[in-house]
């Protein structure tokens, strides 16, 4: 009899640990975008917990990174008339990497085109294309040379210079929600995706991200299984006003003023570091396809870069897998 | 045989006890699979719609708000927005919705789009 009860005591804690990973999601609005946030945890209260602290972290980044919010320490540098002004830790950490990452990529990211968005008027309700002299009058103030860092956090801009930290937000507001927690997390914020963890919905815990089609972006063209990375995209089919039968997006080239016109609709930024994947996507888009994969070879990057004559190509480590009728060709460059 | 003849009445009510509590736990794996396709549409965070997608079926949906309108079309399996009183147009670029996991937003409006069903093959979109 106290074997039986003694073994049934056994298997019965063993099949108390079959219990699956809880689920707690939320979509929302910040950053002037749509996120998801998906984690997973032993309990729903805990999923919950991580979840809406997750939330609340970026929302609180989204105002202290933003400079569409006055009371942000980036509204109060871009109004300050080249006088300095004192960040905020984030602020200034993240105008930090952004101009290093300027740096690196010698100007093709540059965090100081809010005078060319604002010139061109692109996601407002009155976007136009401006004349040469408007855009070379525009671009005396574009340059992260202008960005001058002083002690104890302080800034100041040169050549009314101003700084949108636009391109590398959503990256670092990525990295620092998901950093210091530990259980599967997915994050989905304005389309720049974490994925941390094992996946508990798939067999061997990676997730499957796909790649926008830049057709019809709630589709995708490929697929890539990841652990514990960010993969970011730039393109040129969200942000964008056609006149003339000529398309004018979002990313702009910091040297022509200009939307970057090449071959490209898309790049595709595969890296541990949401923040660094941000500003690459841009620089690669603004740099084109050749000088763009040179660039990846020579830094060690993955990538993914997609052209107008539907071709997809892959730099680096990276294991791509063409959706089913995806009118594409998978080229790649190890 | 041996150890059939081995074994008492307890062991086999334990085999037994064991047997449906592994059927217990079984059973939160097994979801009730369906091929269908549902369209969930929100605004402002509250869902207002939710409609099973068919072949065959058309609507056209307005969402009024505070900022302005936003229409949405739906046909067989296919949901898009028609048009939105919005700048920038994001929700109109996005196109048709016509697998599960797919969603459109517009962002001025706050309404959301999404196919709901089982058949996600892919956990996120990097867009």
């Amino acid at each position: 009899m106290k074997k039986r009860v003694f073994t049934l005591f056994i298997v019965l804690s063993m099949l108390c640990g079959c219990s699956s990973l809880k689920n707690s999601s939320q979509d929302f609005f910040a950053m002037d975008t749509f996120m998801n946030i998906s984690v997973w945890s032993s309990s729903k209260s805990d999923a919950d917990t991580i979840l809406s602290n997750a939330q609340k972290k970026v929302n609180e980044l989204s105002n202290r990174l933003s400079r569409q919010i006055s009371s942000s320490s980036i509204a109060k540098l871009n109004s300050a008339n080249g006088e300095p002004v004192t960040l905020d830790d984030d602020a200034y950490n993240a105008l930090k990497q952004a101009v290093e990452l300027a740096k690196f990529t010698n100007g093709a990211f540059d965090p100081t085109t809010a005078v060319l968005s604002d010139l061109w008027g692109i996601g407002t309700d009155s976007p136009s294309v401006p004349n040469d002299e408007q855009i070379n009058e525009t671009l005396t103030h574009v340059g992260y040379e202008n960005i001058v860092f002083l002690e104890d956090n302080q800034v100041k801009l040169l050549n009314g210079a101003q700084v949108d930290l636009g391109g590398i937000g959503k990256g670092y507001v990525t990295d620092l929600v998901t950093k210091d927690i530990s259980t599967p997390i997915l994050a989905s914020l304005g389309g720049n995706i974490g994925a941390y963890g094992e996946n508990p919905n798939s067999d061997n815990g990676l997730w499957s991200i796909g790649l926008a089609d830049p057709d019809n972006n709630s589709s995708y063209i490929a697929s890539i299984k990841i652990k514990d990375l960010s993969i970011v995209t730039s393109g040129d089919y969200e942000r964008y006003f056609e006149q003339d039968g000529v398309r004018y997006h979002h990313i702009f080239d910091p040297k022509t003023g200009y939307p970057a016109q090449n071959e490209l609709r898309a790049v595709t930024v595969i890296d541990r570091n949401s923040t660094r994947a941000d500003a690459l996507t841009t620089a690669l888009f603004v740099m084109g396809l050749d000088e763009g994969i040179k660039f990846c070879k020579d830094n060690d990057i993955n990538a993914v870069f997609i052209t107008k004559e539907h071709k997809i190509y892959t730099v680096g480590s990276i294991n791509l897998t063409l959706a089913e009728g995806a009118d594409y060709e998978i080229i790649k460059n190890s | 045989m041996k150890l059939l003849k081995t074994l008492k009445k307890g062991d086999f009510v334990i085999f037994a006890i064991i047997l449906i509590m592994a059927i217990i736990c079984l059973v939160p794996f097994i979801s009730t699979q369906t091929d269908q396709l549902i369209c969930e549409i929100s605004q402002d965070n509250k869902i207002i719609h939710k409609i099973i997608l068919n072949k065959g079926y058309k609507d056209k949906i307005t969402i009024e708000t505070q900022n302005g309108n936003s229409v949405i079309c739906i046909e067989d399996n296919s949901v898009w927005f028609e048009s939105s009183d919005c700048p920038d147009q994001v929700c109109v670029h996005t196109g048709k919705l016509t697998h599960a996991g797919q969603i459109a937003v517009c962002l001025p409006n706050k309404v959301i789009v999404k196919l709901i069903g089982q058949e996600n093959q892919i956990d996120a979109i990097a867009t």
